[in-house]
């Protein structure tokens, strides 16, 4: 298996794991990847999503490039894209998902992260969206979800420069919310993850969606859409 | 094209265009606009060029313009650089205000130098900002910083500007050069076709759903897979080689 999935008192664990290649993303992990997603989507028990890298190495150094090429054309990969479009998926996640990142995070190991809604890094992690010095673009929503984070300029900046980011550079533009010791990375975020399951899981769903939705929709509308949801969910 | 009050190097895929505003004072004028617009124009349909660096001379980058009362609405200036489709770099060697400050944000990338200060003056005189500046500056520091810094008329050092990431680096005034050189430099080895596309993607997405925004990135690169770019690109990367890409 290329990932490890776990579940427990209302929090699920996905856990990357291909450490021999610093969990680099292939066919194979995407699969298993969309099949765990799909899982925690529905399922009313789990209330927070922990996503995580196995080994020492890093969270997850990219597309794994062997596999590049294969493809039988682009029109059967398009196709096969959008219909198991996982990136899609995982931005449909309504649960809070905590990103616990150390070493490489790099490509789309970044671009993960970017899906998540916390990213917390062990002082170790380097950041690096190396696709343009192989003339490809961020493939995996990078391109959407890293100005959604940061503003435009910053976001091309990483992209275009292809300059490695510290931790501590990433924490100062707002990429990643905290940095701690690695050895403490787990139980800080497992205790980040009981703390949000505690939470009333509608109010948390609400939060997320309006949230979200705030870089893609007018303010009016969006004003609206919160009062009703609030109204219906009696949390008011 | 005959420049008179601009400057053009080209060298190794990099163009860059050095504004002579020393005799104005630092104010942008009719004549110059007009040869920027023509070389915004040139530039984005030669080949050879692969990115773009927008600088001045001396003291300040661009304190202003004396177009604001001007009635000819080609005098603004922004959208002719934020067109270019490939990355345009803004190296703000000092003062940055007004017009000035609206050319350096439809650029993509903006590094300045220590001194430089940058903000909008333009409400003192009883003209909003009309080049760009009320669009493009919150969707770059956010709402309320965006706010203030029109309204108030606040004019920001380089370091709020880190910190509101309107620029993405503050380097020492005799640095400058050399430093935004490296960064060109490194813009200039990418695949040329991907980095238009990722500034499209980038660009033209977040004026979409992210949804939206997700199919066009998606699109596109099933469009790159079909590069000569792209298969050099893995090739080189799994041989350990150094990539030679043609934009083709």
């Amino acid at each position: 298996m290329t990932i490890i999935y776990s579940k427990s008192n209302f929090v699920a664990h996905i856990k990357l794991n291909r450490p021999e290649v610093i969990n680099a993303y292939n066919t194979q992990m995407r699969d298993e990847l969309y099949e765990a997603l799909s899982a925690v989507k529905d399922d009313e028990e789990i209330r927070v999503l922990i996503i995580s890298g196995n080994g020492d190495k890093g969270f997850c150094a990219g597309a794994d490039l062997t596999e590049f090429g294969s493809t039988p054309s682009q029109i059967i990969a398009r196709s096969v894209k959008y219909e198991r479009d996982i990136w899609t998926l995982m931005n449909e996640i309504k649960q809070p998902i905590i990103a616990a990142l150390h070493g490489y995070v790099i490509g789309s190991g970044l671009e993960i992260a970017c899906f998540s809604d916390i990213r917390i890094a062990a002082n170790d992690t380097i950041f690096k969206m190396p696709e343009l010095s192989l003339s490809l673009i961020p493939a995996a929503g990078g391109t959407q979800t890293l100005s959604r984070i940061l503003n435009y300029s910053q976001s091309l900046n990483i992209i275009l420069s292809n300059k490695s980011i510290s931790a501590t550079k990433a924490k100062d533009i707002g990429l990643v919310k905290t940095i701690v010791q690695k050895k403490n990375l787990t139980s800080y975020v497992d205790k980040l993850a009981k703390q949000l399951s505690k939470i009333n899981p509608n109010s948390i769903h609400i939060a997320k969606n309006l949230i979200k939705s705030s870089k893609d929709y007018s303010s009016h509308y969006l004003t609206q859409i919160e009062k009703n949801l609030l109204k219906n969910s009696k949390v008011s | 094209m005959i420049l008179k009050h601009i400057e053009l190097y080209e060298n190794k895929g990099i163009a860059k265009i050095i504004l002579k505003l020393q005799n104005f004072d630092y104010i942008i004028n009719e004549q110059i606009i007009r040869e920027l617009e023509k070389l915004c124009e040139i530039l984005s349909y030669d080949d050879k060029t692969k990115v773009i660096v927008i600088t001045s001379e001396e003291e300040h980058f661009c304190i202003g313009s004396n177009l604001q009362n001007s009635s000819y609405s080609n005098m603004r200036i922004s959208n002719s650089i934020a067109k270019i489709t490939k990355p345009v770099i803004a190296s703000i060697n000092g003062d940055a205000i007004d017009q000035g400050l609206e050319i350096a944000l439809a650029c993509d990338i903006r590094i300045a130098s220590k001194n430089a200060r940058f903000g909008f003056e333009s409400l003192k005189n009883d003209i909003a900002p009309w080049d760009g500046g009320t669009q493009r500056l919150p969707r770059i520091i956010g709402l309320g910083r965006a706010m203030d810094m029109i309204l108030t008329s606040n004019i920001i050092n380089s370091k709020t500007a880190i910190k509101y990431g309107l620029i993405t680096e503050s380097i020492e005034f005799n640095e400058l050069n050399s430093f935004v050189f490296d960064i060109a430099n490194n813009i200039a080895q990418l695949g040329p076709i991907a980095c238009k596309y990722a500034k499209e993607a980038i660009i033209s997405g977040l004026d979409m759903t992210i949804d939206q925004g997700l199919k066009l990135e998606g699109d596109l690169n099933f469009i790159l897979q079909t590069s000569a770019d792209r298969s050099e690109g893995i090739s080189s990367f799994i041989k350990k080689t150094t990539p030679n890409y043609y934009g083709k």
